[in-house]
C-alpha cells in the first residue's frame, strides 16, 4: 500500500486526503520515504511500511506515530480509497468483509465515498458484509449499486438472490440496515 | 418467490414451512419470519422480561401496524404473506365460537378471517394466506401420527406429546423438534398416501389457499 500511495500524483493525492473526513484525530499523513523516522525510534517493530499519521490532538513534538502503531481502521480506509482512486490497480475487485474494525457511521460514509469514487475511476467492484450499517450507504435506485443475498438452500446449494424494490416504491421509511435487521431482506439465519 | 410468515411462534412457522415444502417445493430459505421477532434487545428484556414471543397479542399488533407486512411486500419477489393463529385463544379477541358441529372447524376458521382482516383494515387480502389451527397447530400434526379425526380433539398439545411418547418419539418444544416431528409433510407423495387432509379440516382448508395462492 505504501508503494501504491507514495507514487499517487497530485490528483490522486487530494483524493486520498477525503480520509480526512472519516478521522477527526487525523491532522495528515506523511510518507518517511527513506525510513528515517525508524532510525529515530519511531517505528519499533518489523514493519517495512513507511506510512506515518500526525495526530491532531497530540502535542506537536510527539504526535507523529507509525502505520504498525495506527488503529486497524484508518490502514483499511486508506487501503480501499487507494483501491478506488488509483489507475494503477484492477479496474475490477473484490472486497471481502469491509465492515472489519470500522464504526458504523463510517461504514455507511464509506460505502457512499467508494461508489462515487468507482464512477469517477471506472472501477467495479464486489463487497461482501456482514454488518448492516454498510447497506445504508448504498442507493438502490441507482442501477450501477446492487445488493444480493447469498444464502444456502435446504440441500446446501448456495445462491444469489438481488434484492430490489418493486416499481413505484419511493420511500420505505426504514433504513436498509433495520430492514436486514428485522429479517426483511433475508441473509439472516433463521434456526436460533 | 419469498413467503413472509407471522405466527405465535417458531414451532408453528415449522410446521408451516415443511407443508409449504410438501405441496409446492418451496424450500425453507424461502420463508422469511416476520414474526415473532426479536423486536426487543436483551437489555430491554433484562428489565421488563415480557414474553415477546408469540400469542394473538403479537399478530393482532403486527396485522394492525401493517408497517412490517409493506416493507416486505415492497421488495420484489416477496409477494405473498402467511397469517397463522391457533384458534385456541380466539374467544379472548371477540370472536365467539360456533356451535360443536360438524361445520365448527369451517365456520370457526372463517369468523378469525374476518378477524384478521378486520385488523388488516382489509389491506392485502390478496397477498395473504391465512393458517389458522383449530384448536392448535398440534392438532395439524396429529394427522401424522393417528388416522382418526384431530378437528375434536379436547387438547391436541397434550394428546400429541402422548401419542408420540407411546411411539417413542422424543422431540423439543422447539423449532428444531417441531420440523423433526412434522417433516412427513415436506413430501407430497405423503399427502396423498396418509391421507392427512381428511383428518383435519383446518389443515385442508390452508393446504387449499396454498394450493389456490401459491
Amino acid at each position: 500500500m505504501d508503494v501504491l500511495i507514495s507514487n499517487f500524483n497530485s490528483y490522486e493525492t487530494s483524493k486520498l486526503l477525503t480520509c480526512k473526513l472519516f478521522f477527526n484525530w487525523l491532522d495528515k499523513i506523511t510518507l518517511d520515504k527513506h525510513d528515517e523516522n525508524k532510525l529515530e525510534g519511531y517505528k519499533l517493530g518489523k514493519s517495512s511500511s513507511t506510512l506515518y499519521f500526525h495526530d491532531r490532538f497530540m502535542q506537536k513534538k510527539n504526535n507523529l506515530f507509525s502505520a504498525e502503531n495506527a488503529n486497524e481502521g484508518i490502514l483499511h480506509v486508506i487501503f480501499y480509497l487507494a483501491l478506488f482512486i488509483s489507475n494503477k490497480t484492477p479496474d475490477f475487485f473484490a472486497i471481502d468483509n469491509i465492515e472489519t474494525a470500522l464504526n458504523p457511521k463510517l461504514c455507511r460514509s464509506l460505502i457512499k465515498e467508494l461508489t462515487k469514487l468507482s464512477q469517477e475511476r471506472g472501477k467495479q467492484a464486489i463487497v461482501t458484509t456482514h454488518n448492516p450499517a454498510i447497506l445504508d450507504g448504498l442507493n438502490l435506485h441507482d442501477d450501477s449499486q446492487r445488493l444480493f443475498e447469498v444464502y444456502r438452500t435446504d440441500e446446501g446449494a448456495t445462491e444469489v438472490r438481488r434484492i430490489k424494490f418493486k416499481k413505484g416504491v419511493s420511500a420505505k421509511n426504514l433504513k436498509l440496515s433495520e430492514m436486514w435487521m428485522e429479517g426483511l431482506l433475508g441473509a439472516v439465519p433463521n434456526s436460533f | 418467490m419469498k413467503i413472509g410468515v407471522i405466527c405465535e411462534g417458531h414451532t408453528d412457522r415449522a410446521v408451516i414451512s415443511k407443508i409449504l415444502k410438501g405441496l409446492k417445493g418451496i424450500d425453507s430459505s424461502q420463508i422469511v419470519p416476520l414474526r415473532p421477532d426479536y423486536s426487543r434487545d436483551e437489555t430491554d428484556l433484562a428489565v421488563n422480561p415480557v414474553d415477546s414471543f408469540g400469542s394473538w397479542t403479537n399478530v393482532r399488533e403486527e396485522c394492525l401496524n401493517r408497517e412490517k407486512i409493506s416493507r416486505f411486500l415492497s421488495i420484489e419477489d416477496q409477494g405473498i404473506i402467511i397469517i397463522q393463529v391457533d384458534s385456541a385463544e380466539s374467544h379472548e379477541f371477540g370472536v365467539t365460537k360456533p356451535e360443536k358441529n360438524q361445520n365448527y372447524s369451517s365456520v370457526l376458521r372463517q369468523r378469525i378471517i374476518e378477524k384478521i382482516n378486520e385488523w388488516l383494515d382489509n389491506e392485502f387480502l390478496d397477498e395473504t394466506i391465512y393458517a389458522v389451527a383449530i384448536e392448535e397447530t398440534e392438532a395439524w400434526i396429529l394427522t401424522i401420527y393417528e388416522s382418526r379425526d384431530s378437528t375434536t380433539s379436547a387438547d391436541p398439545k397434550a394428546r400429541l406429546k402422548r401419542i408420540l411418547s407411546k411411539k417413542g418419539v422424543k422431540y423439543t418444544h422447539n423449532l428444531e423438534g417441531f420440523s423433526d416431528i412434522s417433516d412427513k409433510f415436506s413430501k407430497r407423495k405423503n399427502f396423498a398416501k396418509e391421507k392427512y387432509l381428511t383428518f383435519n379440516q383446518s389443515l385442508a382448508d390452508f393446504c387449499q389457499e396454498v394450493e389456490d395462492k401459491l
